[in-house]
């Protein structure tokens, strides 16, 4: 399978501090991947880099075999990367249906109407919602709001940055089962989370992280019952054992 | 009898002078909604632009038809430009980004009125168009006023319409709500932001050239305006449309009535102490989240 | 080892150090003398150029202290030079006052009068209070217009009684001590909490600092500098009117001047008053039209390529440097006995903190739900729970940086729920945040000096604490480091050293060991227990779990805001619905294969 994303040798971080060290990871076309971790393990921050929201101090993404350099963000979008910010990022004074419009902002309008007919056969609820403001609406249907507009840019591939954050258990359930259908018409689909359990029953791959570097890689089903992924959340034993 | 008439012409007249400086205070506001930057030089902006309107009347006799399109196309290049050529340099998220760009407006300002008091001298100066009178039952209004008022209406209506009902409105409005949210939607925000920062001091420069009918400016009244607009602004809750129109007509009747009873320099003061109480009392605006941008 | 390398290197140092220090200080005594002599053998003209050059140094130090220090910026501090030329005026034409007791009277009447205006307006942030101040200063010109007493908007001539030259010789006496006022705040515990404060207003609080008082003396200072500067100015031209008295283009003047010198520095404002009283002076002589002009064109040329300002130039070359407060710190013998932690305060197992039935919610959200939690002393406890679960609110709440909608906070027998957040730090409550909040313009001495004064040591103690905590979280060489340039987890250090010198009884770290590597996590664990063993007591947010277990005592699980666990760490450890919360259920859907 030919390499969608291509990240090699990744570093980024903060006024000079390097939260993301050397990752590289790849994802193919047609993949559901995720990465997993515990808070603070640089999750966020390598979305950043491979968004162009951050320069990288070291690292190469390449996109379909093309080199991003330091394209800014909308450039990536444009050029197929479908993106779901963590906070979400909505325009909270506008309804939903101008929210999922500003995604598609250069189609045609009946292009238009037919992005908006997908969205909305995925999201039924943001049908009945589409003259709500944002503001007003539940964590779920923000979220759902937030996947749909980036869907309306018409991506190859869709990142999602804690999609399940704040979000109760049935409503994980009920994003995870959307993001399922949308991989399986063919979309390209890697989600960064937290919560492992939901992210690796959907994925296919996925990446284990700590403290900026990829320690793991593995079909998702073995990481989902190896112990040592519950370990490096909660961990079992002492970390002084170790020293 | 009489006195209700007078509180009626009152009330009348300060909707119309809310109408004047919604005009005079729209171009802040769009800036601030979009940008999170007070255009200092904004008054500046107006009172150039309303010179302008002088000297177009001096050579051409040419009244407010023709200096209102020279002065919006004139300060769309010139809003253009300082984006370009200051604000752009500076990222309002840095440490202090927010200082610097407010200073470099006051920087700004500061040159623009010194030029303008070059070029037109340091007296107040004024359009001498729609002189007359107009009578409505018995009351009588300044025609002046009242057309000022009645287009500075129509032109915060287009303003709004624009934002709500058309696209590249709407773009504006999302880059307002939330930069990375419109980043990821593939919008040029660094574009749209120049834009806005265009429009808004093209909408100065409409209204300088408009209200210079009605109100008489000089090279320096540009700091007095530039509070009265952000005193509005702030009273309608910043980047607020809709809190900015109503914070207008509060403006306008009180400011009306204050010089009434009060006396004009009264008045003026009575605009300072309205801002800075607002300022402590009610940071977020009349409406605070309803109305935004 | 690390004892002598310190010795044969520190001297050496401290030497370049003096050096570049005493060399501005020496410019300084030299170009002050230089100044006396133009004022007693120079003719009118230089004495006049000498007047307004120190005039603009007072009035650029006056605003550097509000705006420079205290990182409030300021459009109207000329409201203050007005007010100080109306009452010297008053003072010389209706009471035939002297000069030097209208002077006086000037100050005290600013003061008097900035004491409510600051503590009303520094509520402002931002450019609220700078533009609040712009509307105060006109709502000032406009009272002076209408003022019958003096004038009015016209103005009137105020008696002259000393020539250019002595009024020159007086404004120079002033100008040297306002550089001399600002570097004794710059080496004062004061100074220490107006930077704090200027870099981290939430961190200087959770210090100890009381921030409005600070803010609020700092504004009082400037304003009686500005006004002494007013008055002096009347002496001075003899004419008091609205116009120039609040005049606008002083303060764009002064504004300018610390721009261009390095705002918020000891020298950059005489620096750029000199400079730019020099060439707006050569202006005014070339181009009186386009005086203004150049300067609006010399601000925005500043404020873009030159955000540090002249001073800046210096500093990369290390000289005019700011001193550390009270540095170096001094060699304590080896014997002393470690007085990190006072003697214990109460007994182990007493409960020194009760958090009862709290909630807080944000809209609709509701970010805690009667949450019950309790920090025994000589006992750490640990609170975890994953994303959004609540935990830093729960801090926030307990520091007072945010207010619960409902339950009790108690401290001992004090209820916590409206105390200011310095107060609840004094008290004895410290903690950390989540992501670092050091103070840029401190060094890591100065950080840790700045709670020790708050808890109300004498300096000498604070002096001896603040180097014993350097060599416990092995800092001892870095002490005059920016926090800027210390490495993540060093800077984790010295956020729980600010902390623990606030000498707390209830220590809340906040996911302190993110992050960390096992041997930095063994130097927090070894503090924690020393904290401990004095009868501290620890609550601790960890999202490494692995990290805190060890050592905890008694373990919370927080998800979406309520307790679903607590107990003994390996109680809690083995609970379902712990795992559960962490990793999330997913979904009762097959596994993708």
């Amino acid at each position: 399978m030919p390499e969608l994303l291509q990240l090699q040798q990744v570093s980024g971080g903060y006024h000079g501090r390097t939260v993301v060290h050397e990752v590289s990871l790849s994802i193919a076309e047609g993949e559901a991947v995720a990465a997993v971790g515990a808070n603070g393990a640089g999750k966020t921050t390598l979305l950043r880099l491979i968004m162009g929201q951050l320069p990288p101090s070291g690292g190469q993404v390449f996109l379909a075999g093309h080199d991003l350099g330091r394209l800014p963000t909308f450039e990536r979008v444009r050029l197929g990367i479908g993106y779901v910010p963590e906070g979400r990022a909505l325009f909270p004074e506008m309804t939903v249906e101008e929210n999922l419009e500003i995604g598609a902002y250069r189609a045609s309008r009946t292009e238009l109407r037919q992005r908006l007919a997908y969205i909305y056969q995925i999201f039924p609820r943001l049908q009945r919602l589409r003259q709500t403001r944002c503001r007003l609406l539940s964590g779920g249907e923000q979220q759902m709001v937030t996947v749909g507009r980036a869907l309306m840019t018409q991506p190859r591939l869709l990142i999602l940055d804690e999609p399940s954050t704040g979000l109760a258990p049935r409503v994980v359930g009920e994003l995870y089962q959307a993001l399922r259908a949308l991989h399986a018409s063919g979309l390209t689909v890697f989600v960064v989370e937290q919560n492992a359990y939901a992210a690796l029953r959907f994925a296919q791959r996925g990446y284990v992280f700590e403290d900026g570097h990829i320690t793991r890689v593995a079909p998702a089903s073995e990481l989902l019952h190896d112990p040592r992924l519950v370990e490096s959340y909660v961990g079992r034993a002492s970390p002084m054992a170790s020293s | 009898m009489l006195q209700l008439q007078t509180y009626l012409l009152l009330l009348l007249t300060g909707i119309m002078w809310g109408g004047v400086y919604l005009l005079m205070a729209s171009g802040l506001n769009l800036i601030y909604g979009v940008m999170k930057v007070v255009n200092l030089a904004h008054g500046d902006f107006i009172v150039v632009a309303g010179l302008l309107a002088v000297s177009l009347y001096g050579a051409f006799r040419a009244g407010p038809a023709l200096a209102i399109p020279v002065a919006t196309l004139l300060f769309l290049l010139v809003g253009g430009l300082i984006y370009r050529g200051l604000l752009a340099r500076v990222e309002t998220t840095a440490p202090q980004g927010e200082l610097r760009t407010l200073l470099i407006t006051f920087g700004l300002s500061s040159i623009i009125s010194n030029i303008a008091l070059l070029i037109w001298g340091g007296q107040y100066q004024s359009v001498p168009f729609f002189q007359s009178a107009v009578h409505l039952g018995a009351l009588f209004f300044p025609e002046s006023l009242l057309v000022s008022s009645l287009l500075a209406f129509a032109l915060a209506f287009a303003v709004q319409l624009w934002l709500t009902r058309t696209r590249s409105g709407r773009l504006v409005r999302a880059t307002a709500q939330s930069e990375l949210g419109a980043a990821s939607c593939g919008l040029n925000t660094g574009r749209i932001r120049l834009l806005t920062f265009a429009l808004g001091a093209a909408m100065a420069g409409a209204a300088g050239a408009l209200t210079v009918v009605l109100i008489p400016v000089q090279a320096a009244s540009g700091g007095f305006m530039t509070v009265q607009a952000f005193t509005l602004i702030a009273l309608g809750g910043l980047g607020n449309y809709l809190g900015a129109l109503l914070a207008a007509i509060l403006l306008g009747v009180i400011e009306v009535s204050s010089s009434y009873f009060l006396g004009a320099s009264a008045a003026s003061a009575v605009i300072y102490v309205i801002f800075i109480l607002v300022l402590i009392v009610r940071p977020q605006g009349l409406l605070g989240q309803r109305g935004r941008i | 080892m690390r004892q002598r390398h310190f010795r044969l290197t520190f001297p050496a140092r401290r030497a370049t150090r003096l050096f570049k220090q005493a060399g501005a200080w020496l410019i300084f005594g030299v170009a002050a003398v230089a100044g006396v002599l133009i004022a007693l053998f120079g003719n009118g003209d230089q004495a006049q150029l000498l007047f307004s050059t120190c005039l603009f140094v007072v009035l650029a130090y006056a605003w550097n202290i509000i705006s420079g220090l205290s990182g409030y910026v300021s459009f109207g501090q000329v409201g203050f030079f007005g007010i100080g030329a109306y009452v010297a005026a008053t003072c010389q034409i209706a009471w035939q006052w002297d000069w030097y007791l209208a002077a006086l009277g000037a100050v005290l009447a600013a003061v008097v009068l900035a004491l409510p205006l600051g503590t009303v307006m520094l509520r402002l942030q931002g450019i609220f209070f700078a533009l609040g101040m712009f509307g105060l200063s006109h709502i000032g010109a406009l009272i002076a217009t209408s003022t019958p007493l003096v004038g009015g908007s016209m103005g009137e001539p105020v008696p002259i009684v000393g020539s250019t030259q002595e009024t020159a010789l007086v404004m120079l006496v002033c100008a040297v001590g306002s550089v001399l006022l600002t570097a004794w705040l710059l080496r004062s515990p004061l100074g220490l909490r107006l930077l704090a404060l200027r870099d981290d207003e939430k961190a200087a609080e959770a210090s100890g600092v009381n921030t409005n008082a600070s803010k609020v003396v700092a504004f009082c200072l400037s304003a009686g500098l500005a006004a002494l500067a007013g008055a002096l100015y009347v002496w001075n031209v003899g004419f008091i009117d609205p116009g120039s008295a609040f005049n606008n283009t002083y303060e764009l003047q002064t504004i300018l001047m610390v721009l261009f010198g390095g705002i918020g520095t000891l020298w950059g404002p005489l620096l750029g008053a000199v400079v730019i009283s020099l060439i707006s002076n050569a202006l005014w002589a070339q181009f009186p039209q386009q005086q203004q002009i150049i300067l609006g064109a010399l601000i925005l040329i500043a404020v873009i390529w030159m955000p540090g300002g002249l001073v800046s130039l210096f500093q990369r070359f290390g000289w005019l440097r700011r001193h550390p407060v009270w540095g170096p710190p001094p060699m304590i013998e080896a014997e002393a006995p470690r007085a990190l932690f006072p003697a214990a305060v109460s007994s182990t197992g007493e409960p020194a903190l009760r958090c009862e039935e709290i909630t807080r919610r944000f809209g609709g959200l509701t970010a805690l739900k009667r949450v019950n939690l309790e920090a025994r002393s000589g006992q750490i406890a640990a609170v975890i729970g994953p994303n959004g679960a609540g935990k830093t609110t729960l801090f926030n709440l307990i520091t007072g940086f945010d207010r619960c909608n409902g339950g009790t906070i108690r401290f001992g027998e004090t209820l916590l729920n409206r105390l200011a957040p310095y107060r609840i730090a004094r008290a004895g409550i410290a903690r950390t945040f989540q992501t670092c909040r050091p103070f840029p313009s401190l060094t890591a001495w100065e950080t840790l000096l700045l709670p020790a004064l708050a808890a109300g040591l004498s300096k000498e103690e604070a002096i001896r604490a603040a180097t014993q905590m350097l060599e416990r979280l092995a800092l001892r060489e870095q002490w005059d480091a920016s926090p800027e340039g210390l490495p993540p987890g060093q800077l984790r250090f010295l956020e729980i050293g600010r902390a623990l010198m606030l000498r707390p009884r209830v220590l809340l770290l906040d996911e302190v060991m993110a992050g960390m590597s096992p041997e930095e996590i063994h130097l927090v664990h070894a503090l924690l227990r020393e904290a401990v063993a004095a009868g501290c007591a620890v609550v601790a947010i960890e999202h490494v779990v692995p990290a805190i277990m060890p050592i905890a005592d008694h373990v919370y699980v927080l998800d979406f805001g309520t307790t679903i666990a607590q107990g003994r760490p390996d109680e809690v450890l083995r609970n379902p619905a712990v795992i559960e919360a962490y990793l999330g259920t997913g979904e009762e859907a097959p596994v993708n294969a």
